[in-house]
């Protein structure tokens, strides 16, 4: 959202200077003297326990609406940006992250989840944990990525592995979508953690080639078995005719005993 | 049956998600989905009227737990068209409101540029085309392409209105940059003489020219008295303006 009344000035970042004061309680461990300061004021612990309270109520506060500000367009937040952005201490990121979980699972309906990025990074996302009535409740430019996204998902997971890209854009080509188009909106899907990019080499070939796959967000937000459903009706014959992807969406290993498929279905009916 | 709304629950949710989705949402639109919502949560089923109070009393529960994270839901009647809008605002002033990533300082100077015409104008309002040039200002920043797509998307959030091919300052505008506006002391934007409220396309008194009101709110207060509640003259001008 443009804040066009002030100054845009989000790479001059100034920390709300109301949690200066009480930051310095919890960060104390990081240099001796302060150290030993604090241990000298082991005397005064009461005090500083109701400024260490304070400061986790403001910073998760300030998580909120940092999380709410950084969700609209759906791209990940950095782990690492945040804790700097709003001096959140180490010790206290758990604490701080559960609280805002909560906050904005009960007041928002949106669930944050942490995904690993790299073995060091994690990412952070929001997504919805109430299911959507009608696509009234999305905006238009939303409606129509989920359309083109769902198209893209149900196709990749239809086909059962990772995609060459080459296939889907002829796939799209087949439904009039030009190659442009499908490769602008891939790049805000993948940005978006919704599809997943793999690039694959073979060995005494020259030219690489990338594959897609369903990202971490659409694991996430989609569900396997209604993408399934959706397709089947299409094609109108019965989900569990295409086995494989009817044991994928149900969660277990077509190799296992047929058994298992039978009692699954009664559970699911 | 009754509908319960006495704690908060995912027909709050989302109602909430769904006008933070739009920024800015015509109420009758809100409403029906909000009839859908209840009806899918809750099996109840209610006519236009009843949604639209039972919507005003969630939006009011929605504010509540809201209000502590500077955001509201503003009830907004927008002056150009006489419709009312459900408005999702930042009341932030806090530098941490400024952290965003839907755009960089560019755009936000572009929308800057853009706001600062509009409201200088007396119309309150932009050619497409002025405001398509404003992006040479950012020495190529903004791309005309972007700069369109980012009128398009200030347009579907309630930024601005286009009506017969004008950008106006739009109901999210008037609502979220109230106080900043107000602050301005623009001579050509009246407050309204009856509510205080910014009067954008408000009606001004035949007699005394200066008393501008809200056309709602005249008209609720013509409906007991036929004089001007500033110059107590009879009141004469006429509610199409």
């Amino acid at each position: 959202m443009p804040r066009p009344s002030r100054k845009s000035t989000n790479s001059q970042f100034s920390q709300p200077s109301t949690s200066h004061a009480t930051q310095r309680v919890s960060e104390s461990e990081s240099s001796d003297e302060e150290n030993n300061k604090s241990r000298r004021k082991k005397s005064q612990l009461s005090q500083s326990q109701i400024h260490s309270t304070v400061n986790i109520e403001l910073l998760t506060t300030n998580l909120v609406k940092y999380v709410i500000n950084h969700s609209c367009n759906k791209i990940p937040m950095k782990r690492a940006d945040l804790t700097k952005q709003l001096t959140i201490p180490r010790k206290e990121f758990d604490e701080i992250f559960e609280g805002a979980q909560e906050i904005l699972k009960n007041v928002y309906g949106l669930e944050l989840t942490e995904i690993p990025e790299t073995k060091s990074s994690k990412l952070l996302i929001t997504y919805s944990s109430i299911p959507l009535v009608t696509p009234l409740q999305m905006n238009d430019e939303e409606t129509k990525d989920m359309q083109l996204l769902f198209i893209i998902l149900s196709y990749l997971f239809m086909k059962n592995a990772d995609i060459p890209e080459d296939n889907v854009i002829n796939f799209m080509n087949q439904l009039g979508i030009e190659a442009e188009d499908f490769t602008k909106s891939r790049e805000i899907f993948i940005k978006q953690l919704y599809l997943k990019r793999n690039k694959v080499e073979i060995e005494g070939k020259n030219d690489a080639y990338f594959t897609l796959s369903w990202g971490e967000r659409a694991k996430l937000e989609f569900d396997k078995k209604q993408i399934l459903e959706a397709v089947a009706k299409i094609m109108e014959k019965s989900p569990q005719a295409f086995i494989n992807q009817y044991h994928a969406a149900h969660g277990h290993d077509p190799n296992q005993s047929q058994n298992l498929t039978q009692v699954s279905m009664i559970i699911d009916d | 049956m009754v509908l319960d709304l006495e704690d908060y629950s995912d027909i709050h949710r989302a109602t909430l998600q769904t006008v933070m989705n739009h920024g800015t949402i015509e109420e009758e639109r809100l409403c029906q989905i909000f009839k859908l919502v209840c009806e899918k949560f809750t099996q109840y089923q209610q006519n236009d009227e009843e949604a639209k109070r039972n919507l005003d009393r969630v939006v009011e529960t929605i504010n509540e737990k809201i209000s502590r994270f500077d955001q509201t839901v503003i009830k907004h009647k927008y002056g150009l068209n006489e419709i009312e809008y459900y408005v999702f605002t930042s009341t932030a002033k806090t530098a941490l409101a400024k952290l965003q990533n839907c755009f960089n300082e560019f755009e936000l100077e572009y929308f800057k540029q853009m706001f600062t015409n509009i409201i200088i104008n007396e119309r309150l309002c932009i050619k497409p085309r002025d405001a398509l040039n404003l992006q040479s200002n950012l020495n190529g920043k903004v791309t005309k392409i972007r700069a369109e797509k980012l009128t398009d998307l200030w347009i579907t959030t309630g930024y601005f209105y286009r009506n017969n091919d004008l950008i106006y300052l739009g109901p999210k505008s008037i609502s979220e940059f109230a106080e900043t506006i107000q602050n301005l002391g623009l001579d050509h934007i009246k407050k309204c003489s009856l509510c205080e409220d910014i009067a954008a396309w408000g009606i001004t008194c035949n007699s005394c020219k200066t008393a501008t009101f809200h056309k709602q709110c005249i008209q609720k207060f013509l409906a007991r008295s036929e004089k001007c509640p500033s110059c107590k003259k009879e009141w004469t001008q006429s509610m199409e303006q």
